[in-house]
């Protein structure tokens, strides 16, 4: 059973001084009315798979599914992806009380006191970080580790004869069949070759 | 001219890191962008000024071409070859590029692939002469 010493729950009066993340939420807190669940904080396990390091942090229980997801990030020394004010294409899963993990959830602005209610879910949430890369304006999921420029320009509705690849800051188009090795975050430009004269 | 289309446009050049806004001058709408990295040492300037011409009927129309800052020159002490005398616009001296699309203009160019097309064109320097 995981402990959290002297956790203080405004609302119900009373200093919880053990909690199981293993189980949902407890009755004590399920009793009280939404506005006061809202003004309490609560130990999650949380972790970033595949990784099977959990860390235990303390979450708002009115935070959205979305800053529930930052502050994961944020702890693990990684950001959401794509950036603010995008949606993230990051995953956040819960587990149910037979530990089985549920997900991704979809409702990004819901409280996660909602969720967590909802589901009879355990205090104990995992975010997945997606190989999200960016061409031009826009960020999609990339669906392998290594793509072709070709298949990329595919991914994003991007005819190859018309657009040649390059990285954000390259010098020259990216061979259009030749694998690329794909990092999270990894910034590409899609252009339609120039040429000088008249049109 | 679709006016909220415009706005998206430019929100999206920005966002990918391009200092860009509207200007209108004699009935005719632009896309002023400062500041853009030239990526190659060809050039005397680090970054430079653009400027394109919306036409009234985009995006049916597309963008074509540029105006550059006057100040751009390649490290010859030339101006490049491409780029001619073009009249004041917004109060400054510009030159114009004749840098074209290979492909046709299509609903998937916007005012962001513009900018990296135009930036094509500093990216290859002296090269095109």
């Amino acid at each position: 059973m995981d402990k959290v010493i002297e956790q203080e729950f405004r609302g119900i009066g009373k200093i919880i001084e053990s909690l199981d993340m293993e189980e949902g939420l407890p009755e004590e807190i399920l009793k009280i009315s939404e506005q006061e669940i809202l003004g309490l904080k609560i130990p999650f396990k949380v972790n970033i798979l595949p990784n099977d390091e959990f860390k235990v942090i303390v979450i708002n229980l009115s935070d959205s599914v979305k800053e529930v997801m930052n502050i994961i990030a944020q702890e693990f020394h990684q950001k959401l992806l794509p950036p603010e004010p995008e949606q993230p294409l990051d995953q956040l899963f819960y587990y149910d009380r037979h530990n089985n993990i549920m997900g991704p959830i979809v409702d990004l602005a819901a409280p996660i006191w909602r969720v967590i209610t909802q589901h009879h879910a355990r205090l104990k949430l995992s975010l997945k970080l997606s190989l999200s890369i960016q061409v031009n304006a826009n960020w999609k999921i990339a669906p392998k580790e290594e793509m072709t420029p070709r298949a990329i320009l595919q991914l994003f509705d991007l005819d190859a004869a018309q657009y040649s690849l390059y990285h954000l800051d390259g010098s020259e188009p990216l061979p259009i069949d030749t694998l690329v090795k794909l990092h999270r975050g990894e910034r590409f430009v899609a252009l339609k070759d120039g040429k000088y004269g008249d049109k | 001219m679709e006016q909220s289309l415009i706005l998206k446009q430019l929100s999206e050049a920005v966002a990918g890191g391009f200092n860009a806004c509207d200007r209108m001058e004699n009935g005719q709408l632009y896309m002023l962008v400062n500041g853009v990295p030239t990526l190659n040492k060809d050039w005397t300037i680090a970054t430079v000024d653009i400027l394109v011409s919306v036409p009234n009927t985009y995006p049916v129309g597309g963008l074509d071409a540029f105006y550059v800052d006057s100040a751009l020159m390649l490290h010859n002490g030339q101006k490049h070859s491409r780029v001619q005398p073009a009249p004041n616009i917004l109060g400054k001296s510009w030159g114009v590029v004749s840098w074209h699309y290979n492909k046709p203009w299509s609903f998937s160019d916007t005012f962001l692939t513009h900018i990296y097309h135009c930036q094509d064109f500093l990216r290859k320097g002296s090269r095109s002469n």
